[in-house]
């Protein structure tokens, strides 16, 4: 079931208002919500409920399992062996036809003859997110960051609709004292939600939808026959079509949530402001940068060990981070570029920090991430707390905006090619293909401003109009907001394209 | 006369500035909203939601949607509510209207159909300057071969293709997009001198009229008639002025109830093209069969190499299998003219000289 569709407005409005009924009824409020969670899953294809049925009994019982062991030996086999199943789940689904495909590609040449199982395999939307919130759960048990909670808890929270297929990536932590302690039904936001719903509407169904059928798709097809001046604007503009369709996602998915008195973590901070590439990562699917620190980078060692292991870790956290999203070797080079381009900005940072200090300077702290038991809410604050010690030291912060922007453009031409050679050939015909083909209109370049400008709208004017409408008549509001889903539906193109991030 | 206030003692804090709170929604007042939201939409673009309501797979769901939308859109037109978003939509080009255009009923196809002589005027033998004129439609495969043509035949001058593939669609939901209409206007406005046409992997459901009427459901006698009728329907309107049409056939795919459909589609342009000598049928689904002939997600490529046939649906071709039908396709579109010098009479005997399945190229 798709966001933007009739079906789901339908779903959403018995939802919401049984939903609110059961407010004061925890247990059946849970239930209730499940249930119509599990509906929404099975929607396309009822058969992957099972495969989420059994990931939320397995990691549950795999975090008791952990939970109550006695020596810490037992504890860390039990985590370990959860750790593993989902890895194995996720990788059956996700890379099996990768792997085998490969495995022919090396043995082939060398005159090996491999008959191997080749067989299709159906890739279950969201599993990726919701086996990441499993593993999450469980570590956190294992690290003693909480309590194992009670299996009905566990299975909303792994299911709970409205993050269930494409995030954001959620804590037990964060979500399950809001299931247990049920908030009033006396003052919802509903101002905050509508400009999440309705913001997140129009950039998917105006924006990314637009720019996908205008000029995206029909470049990445074949970019050896389009032009250089098409094929640079084809890149800003799947730069802007990429984030307005996941952050459109994710904020129609944290309205939703809030709607019915559950919220989520932002997952975007207007990421192509950044002035540096790591400070991308602290604006881009927040939740996921989130993730992969704990329980990837933190675990490799992160910045423990030196220099050469912090950056060793940092590479292969973005290298695992790219195999995440997709099997392909297109994802796996736009995992290693970002990963080398961290490294190269931490060791400048290093070397600036250290002329800095060596000039008495009042010395740059860089983050810290060594400390594993440091809560979530301390390493958000520590994150904060760094500086952007590359471009706010060394450079005019516009330039460095466009110079960060540029390197996140090269690497998603990679992570939208269909291969490698593709990739290749788009940046070949981009240097090569000298002219200005068709594809490139007036309401292209519109559209890549507006997705651009958001980018730099100062929150506070959001706010102040946030402010205003929240004083409007309730019906005065629920009518501009019926109107302002029919323009979108008027200036969007025709049919529901799925999310992007549906296939990660 | 008023005294002069005296002036307040001027604090040294900074000013601090009032935090303004959003006012909040009771849960009742929300829902109640959010209905009220609805029907807003719902009315005002009653037209669309009718459109919406059509173009769903059928089933109850369907019938439920087009029965209560259009209960909603009358009523709206009888007060007009409707009449800004349709405006509105006319104005910005986004109602797309189906076309009228009525399949004519054929017979089935003659088994042993006679052979035919017939007389057609040779393909133009093309310039750069004035290259030949390539169309390519059909359903969300069409549009992937009309972009990977495109591609393909960029070192070729004397081609020029124009890509009209439209996804999600096919020959038997006219209810949703009327391919008759849409060929006949594009024979109409474009003039191609070659067609190629390639549907069928959306085709596995009812037969559907413009109106919405079902005119013959899948898997019965009579859905067979009706699709071929529309098979030859699209094969007529591209008769006349020396045109030819390629009828490219579906790749086998992996979900086993749209094989089905696929391959029936297969099967009836094959039988359809042996009586009209304008038309030839490209063989997809042998190019990109497995070994047993029907569908492998992974196949051996004439070089020996292994490759993974299908995109994750299983329906669309890989780019590697898509080069290989570029390699038999483009040939086929030269060779069209690079013999015309002369070929201007066609015996059309049946599969030999219309019904040209592609001889794999190595």
């Amino acid at each position: 079931m798709l966001f933007p569709t009739m079906t789901f407005a339908l779903f959403f409005v018995v939802v919401l208002g049984v939903s609110w009924k059961l407010n004061d009824r925890p247990t059946d409020w849970k239930l209730f919500v499940l249930g119509a969670s599990y509906v929404f899953y099975g929607w396309a294809d009822w058969r992957f409920c099972f495969l989420l049925a059994g990931s939320t009994i397995g990691n549950w019982v795999l975090a008791q399992a952990v939970f109550r062991s006695r020596n810490d030996i037992n504890r860390k086999r039990w985590m370990l062996c959860a750790v593993g199943l989902n890895l194995i789940v996720l990788g059956f689904f996700k890379y099996y036809g990768f792997f085998v495909e490969s495995a022919l590609g090396v043995l082939e040449p060398l005159g090996l003859a491999a008959t191997p199982m080749l067989i299709k395999v159906a890739l279950p939307v969201g599993v990726s997110f919701f086996t990441f919130c499993a593993i999450s759960y469980v570590v956190d048990v294992f690290r003693r960051h909480h309590d194992t909670v009670k299996l009905l808890d566990f299975a909303v929270y792994l299911s709970f609709f409205p993050h269930l297929v494409a995030g954001p990536i959620v804590r037990v932590s964060e979500f399950v004292p809001q299931i247990t302690h049920r908030p009033s039904g006396q003052s919802v936001d509903v101002t905050r939600a509508a400009r999440l719903i309705c913001r997140g509407m129009f950039k998917k169904v105006v924006i990314a939808n637009f720019l996908a059928t205008a000029i995206v798709d029909p470049l990445f097809v074949a970019p050896g026959q389009f032009r250089n001046w098409e094929l640079l604007v084809g890149a800003w503009a799947y730069a802007v079509q990429i984030y307005a369709d996941f952050s459109g996602y994710t904020d129609i998915a944290i309205g939703i949530a809030l709607l019915m008195g559950v919220k989520f973590p932002d997952n975007f901070d207007q990421p192509y402001s950044a002035r540096s590439i790591q400070d991308f990562w602290r604006r881009w699917h927040m939740t996921l940068s989130r993730w992969l620190r704990d329980y990837l980078y933190i675990p490799l060692g992160g910045n423990r060990g030196g220099p050469n292991a912090e950056y060793r870790n940092l590479f292969l956290t973005m290298l695992l981070g790219g195999l995440w999203h997709g099997a392909s070797w297109t994802f796996i080079i736009w995992g290693a570029y970002h990963g080398m381009g961290l490294v190269l900005e931490r060791r400048h940072a290093v070397q600036v920090e250290a002329r800095l200090a060596s000039a008495d300077t009042p010395e740059l702290r860089l983050a810290d991430d060594s400390d594993e038991s440091a809560n979530p809410e301390e390493t958000q604050v520590m994150q904060r707390a760094t500086p952007s010690v590359v471009s706010t030291e060394t450079m005019n912060p516009w330039l460095a905006r466009l110079l960060v922007f540029h390197f996140v453009v090269v690497g998603w031409i990679f992570f939208r090619s269909t291969s490698v050679t593709g990739a290749l050939e788009y940046f070949w015909s981009l240097i090569t293909n000298w002219g200005v083909g068709s594809l490139v209109t007036p309401l292209v370049l519109l559209a890549i401003f507006v997705g651009m400008i958001g980018q730099f709208i100062p929150r506070r004017i959001g706010d102040a109009l946030e402010y205003r409408v929240s004083q409007l008549p309730p019906i005065v509001m629920a009518v501009g907001i019926g109107v302002f889903l029919l323009v979108i539906n008027l200036l969007g193109p025709q049919g529901v394209a799925p999310f992007i991030y549906f296939d990660f | 006369m008023n005294q002069p206030r005296p002036n307040k003692p001027r604090s040294n804090q900074p000013r601090r500035r009032t935090r303004r709170v959003r006012r909040t929604q009771s849960a009742e007042t929300v829902w109640k909203g959010l209905v009220i939201s609805l029907i807003v939409f719902v009315v005002l673009a009653s037209g669309n939601m009718v459109a919406s309501a059509e173009g769903m797979p059928l089933g109850w769901q369907r019938s439920v949607a087009v029965a209560t939308s259009g209960v909603i859109d009358r009523l709206t037109n009888l007060v007009s509510l409707n009449r800004p978003y349709d405006w509105a939509a006319q104005q910005l080009g986004v109602e797309q209207k189906n076309a009228d255009f009525e399949f004519p009923v054929v017979a089935d196809a003659d088994p042993e159909p006679s052979v035919t002589t017939t007389t057609l005027p040779p393909v133009r033998v093309p310039t750069a300057a004035a290259p030949l004129n390539v169309v390519v439609a059909g359903d969300s495969t069409a549009k992937a071969l009309g972009d990977m043509l495109k591609s393909a035949v960029t070192e070729i001058p004397e081609l020029s293709i124009t890509n009209y593939g439209k996804v999600s669609t096919g020959l038997a939901r006219s209810d949703y997009f009327n391919w008759g209409a849409r060929m006949q206007e594009i024979v109409a406005t474009d003039a191609p001198e070659v067609t190629l046409f390639m549907v069928g992997a959306n085709d596995g459901q009812s037969i559907l009229e413009g109106d919405g009427t079902v005119v013959a459901q899948y898997g019965s006698a009579e859905w067979e008639e009706q699709y071929r009728s529309r098979i030859a329907g699209i094969m007529d309107l591209n008769q006349g002025n020396g045109r030819r049409l390629i009828w490219v056939g579906e790749p086998n795919v992996g979900n086993p109830a749209i094989q089905e459909a696929v391959q029936t589609g297969n099967r009836i342009a094959q039988e359809e093209a042996k009586s009209r000598p304008w038309v030839s049928y490209f063989d997809v689904a042998t190019l990109v069969a497995g070994p047993d002939g029907g569908f492998a997600d992974y196949i051996t490529l004439p070089d020996g190499s292994t490759a993974r046939c299908y995109a994750g649906d299983g329906v669309h071709l890989s780019v590697k299998c898509m080069n290989r039908v570029m390699e038999n396709l483009v040939p086929t579109l030269t060779g069209m003219y690079e013999s015309a010098g002369g070929s201007s009479t066609t015996t059309t005997a049946a599969a030999t000289a219309t019904t040209t399945t592609a001889k794999p190229k190595n």
